[in-house]
């Protein structure tokens, strides 16, 4: 048996990183107006959060059609030993997951006992990087099985902390969830978001200006990894510099095993806008 | 005339008198002011604090001594703003409370009616702080006790009585080096003596100080009506209107009709309850509640002019309030005490319910507190007094309210808006408390003002019209200009540890100033994020806020 991978365009991985884990990414949609682009495929960062800030429309997303997933397991499936774990972005945040159980329901029987759909209730590189984990685990032989049991492990174990420049763009893609009620204020206010438990985006503090809310983040991961070796990955959307002074700071507040920067792609910067930083940790011990 | 027994009369006549005493008096206690900033008025939040049980009292035709306490008690606590407003209330709450089955009192009662007033005022207080009110009521109480036995004459009991606390107020400055540094003794020791002085007055039988009621008389306290609607329905109002009114006694009308205020009393008695009836030589103050108050006027209106009829429908009021009680309530209110129309809605905008106009120089009373606390539909209500000298009014309210109120003792506007920035709904009310006081050592707060006098404080030399910066409320800065001042005061509070100032200005500071300030300070402090906000605030050119 083998095991694939499928994930989607909200995981942020790179098309480099995708091919070395053989990792399968189904692209959801951005839309300007009438102009519809393949997330990460038909349109890059760069270009995205140029036409973001001077096109004038504000963009919209979609999940993937169902038969765009169906194309891919279809192609997946026709080698008979494969198995699909198919993990996506939080069924709270987006259809996606459930456009890929509809296209389960398109497969002959035995194809469609070959595929696992997982609501991953997770986003960005949390989601990213626990699909490479899976691969890699696949990768040495492990069963479906494992791999689910690793999911949990890793879902459980990863923290998820952002701070948005505004809270516009999270309000006007209706993805704020519980963190509406900090809209409207006179002041600088910086919201500390994560995504919780349950895959929706919820508040967990809020603090004024840009700095305090990251000095908070820091002491946010601090006290859930009390010292532990932490693996590191900062994002950012058109805020490499932040990301990076952010990337030093916890660098020398933490015991780290590795620090990686990636930028939010197009569908999720449409939700979060330009000048977010997010952070993903996970335990060293967690990740290889 | 030696008096060694005290009655209800005579008990509303040192109230009363007490009262007044302390209303002539309220300059030259408000001039006891340590700072050279405008102040939290002590004399005038004693007096508002005291003329709410003048006006309670007045209002009820309580008899015996101890009903007649119980009424004042009432007062006081719902009157009491300011820390020595509270302070002064709750050592008569205690006197009161000592006394309250009681129908006459011996000196020897009375002093151990200060003693229980005492131990009810310290019991309030966390940290109680030597050379203040406290210690002059203290230190009363003690001789009283002490020397009851042997003075059992009323007016020579209380005469000792005062020759001590004069004798600790003038100790006042050795025990609290910030009176001594600005050669004052404590306003608060100074306003209960002058109470005291009163009662001693009214003991001799002097009582020339008239007691003006219609500049002391309240409405009736909203706040106090709802609290005790709820618990009847309005069937049960058997007198449905209330009704006030002053008659001005004309002359020709009396040669008719002469006025006797006891056989008006009686005249006006079978037309309802809560009668209260004020009378001098030409004015005649009338409160009732009864069901047909035209024949109340007909009455009345054989005796003179009427005016400032005021005649309230009850039941109807009641069942709107018993309406608005039962409204679906929400999990949280929040109460903010702000300045300026800027810093009011800002406390707006970052979620706070209500906002009560107040601060430095108007401190809000307990029954402020109770009234936007009743207004309020919600299981939690958090408090932000957003001033030292509130908080006390403000757990006060707390301690009356039905509601759970949870005061977070926040003692400048900025830390009130951090605390604020820090509440998320979605939150218990155990973490939610937690998290807004943890914001409290995160903000430093900075003031800048001109000083109304010249003074030596903490080791500067201030003189009047100088710009002087308070840093935590600790004075750190004095300059003659308002830039130099400014810079120097931010410089006082920003240390490594902040990443944000946030500029606050004030109604009298003028946008080139402000704008001035805003570049020399975005050239110093290259990694600061600064904010500019018009506050709007009174006596403060400028709030700061470093966090």
């Amino acid at each position: 048996m083998k095991i694939k991978i499928v994930t989607d365009s909200t995981s942020d991985l790179s098309k480099e990183i995708a091919a070395q884990y053989g990792i399968e990414v189904v692209p959801l949609k951005v839309m300007f107006g009438e102009q519809t682009y393949l997330d990460g495929v038909d349109i890059d960062i760069e270009t995205f959060y140029h036409k973001l800030a001077n096109s004038g429309v504000f963009p919209t997303t979609s999940q993937p059609a169902p038969f765009e997933f169906e194309e891919v397991y279809r192609r997946l499936l026709a080698d008979e030993e494969v198995h699909i774990i198919s993990l996506h972005v939080s069924a709270k945040l987006s259809g996606t997951a459930q456009a890929a159980e509809i296209a389960k329901t398109m497969l002959s029987d035995d194809q469609a006992s070959r595929v696992t759909v997982v609501d991953s209730k997770s986003v960005v590189y949390a989601l990213g990087r626990i699909a490479i984990e899976l691969a890699k685990k696949a990768a040495v032989g492990a069963t479906v099985e494992q791999c689910l049991e690793l999911f949990k492990t890793l879902r459980a174990s990863v923290r998820l902390y952002f701070v948005v420049d505004t809270l516009e763009f999270l309000q006007r893609g209706g993805r704020i969830g519980k963190a509406s009620a900090f809209i409207g204020s006179l002041l600088n206010i910086k919201p500390i978001l994560t995504v919780d438990g349950e895959g929706l985006v919820a508040p967990v503090e809020r603090v004024r200006g840009q700095k305090n809310a990251l000095k908070k983040i820091r002491d946010l991961f601090a006290a859930d990894f009390d010292g532990q070796a932490v693996d590191v990955t900062v994002l950012h959307s058109k805020a490499l510099e932040s990301a990076q002074q952010l990337a030093a700071d916890i660098n020398s507040e933490f015991q780290t095993s590795s620090v990686e920067y990636a930028s939010i792609g197009p569908v999720i910067g449409t939700h979060v806008g330009p000048g977010a930083l997010a952070v993903v940790m996970f335990p060293a011990s967690a990740v290889q | 005339m030696t008096i060694e027994r005290m009655d209800g009369a005579l008990f509303r006549q040192l109230i009363a008198v007490g009262g007044a005493h302390l209303q002539a008096q309220i300059e030259a206690i408000n001039a006891l002011n340590v700072f050279p900033v405008p102040d939290g008025d002590t004399g005038t939040n004693m007096n508002l604090t005291w003329q709410a049980a003048v006006t309670e009292m007045n209002k009820s035709n309580a008899v015996e001594l101890g009903a007649i306490g119980q009424v004042v008690s009432r007062g006081l606590m719902i009157g009491a703003r300011g820390n020595s407003g509270v302070i002064l209330s709750q050592l008569f709450r205690g006197f009161c409370k000592y006394i309250e089955k009681m129908q006459t009192m011996t000196t020897v009662d009375m002093a151990a009616a200060m003693q229980y007033g005492v131990d009810m005022a310290y019991r309030v207080i966390q940290r109680p702080t030597e050379g203040t009110i406290l210690t002059v009521a203290r230190e009363s109480a003690r001789f009283a006790l002490a020397h009851a036995n042997e003075i059992s004459s009323f007016p020579e009991f209380m005469q000792a009585v005062i020759e001590k606390a004069r004798e600790t107020l003038n100790k006042t400055p050795d025990m609290l080096p910030v009176l001594k540094q600005a050669g004052v003794v404590d306003a608060g020791g100074k306003g209960l003596l002058v109470v005291y002085e009163g009662m001693l007055r009214a003991l001799n039988g002097d009582t020339s100080l008239a007691i003006d009621y219609e500049t002391t008389a309240v409405n009736v306290q909203p706040a106090m009506h709802e609290m005790a609607q709820v618990h009847f329905s309005s069937g049960d109002i058997e007198y449905g209107y209330c009704t006030e009114f002053m008659i001005r006694l004309s002359a020709d009308k009396l040669k008719a009709c002469p006025f006797d205020e006891q056989n008006f009393r009686n005249a006006l008695e079978p037309f309802g309850d809560s009668l209260l009836v004020v009378a001098d030589e030409s004015l005649v103050k009338v409160h009732i509640h009864a069901e047909w108050p035209g024949h109340v006027l007909n009455e009345a209106a054989k005796y003179g002019e009427l005016e400032r009829i005021k005649i309230d429908n009850m039941r109807l009021q009641h069942e709107e309030i018993v309406s608005t009680s039962t409204a679906v309530q929400k999990p949280y209110g929040v109460i903010a005490v702000a300045a300026g129309d800027g810093m009011a809605q800002l406390f707006k905008s970052l979620g706070a319910d209500q906002v009560i106009s107040g601060g430095q120089s108007m401190n809000p009373s307990a029954e402020q507190f109770l009234t936007a606390c009743d207004r309020l539909q919600a299981e939690t209500i958090f408090i932000l007094p957003n001033n030292s000298n509130v908080i006390m009014a403000a757990r006060q309210a707390a301690e009356m309210s039905t509601r759970k109120v949870i005061v977070l003792p926040s003692k400048s506007m900025q830390q009130g808006v951090a605390a604020l920035v820090a509440f998320q709904a979605e939150q218990s009310a155990e973490h939610n408390e937690q998290n807004m006081l943890a914001t409290f050592d995160q903000v430093q707060s900075g003031a800048l003002t001109i000083a109304v006098r010249d003074t030596d404080l903490d080791g500067l030399t201030i003189k009047t019209n100088d710009f002087i910066g308070l840093h935590n409320n600790r004075l750190v800065v004095a300059h003659e200009d308002a830039h130099q001042a400014a810079l120097a005061l931010v410089e006082k509070m920003i240390s490594d540890e902040h990443f944000m100032l946030t500029v606050y200005s004030g109604e009298d500071a003028s946008p080139q100033f402000v704008q001035t300030l805003l570049d020399t300070l975005t050239q110093t402090y290259g990694d600061l994020e600064i904010e500019h906000y018009l506050g709007g605030q009174p006596v403060y050119q400028l709030l700061l806020a470093a966090e």
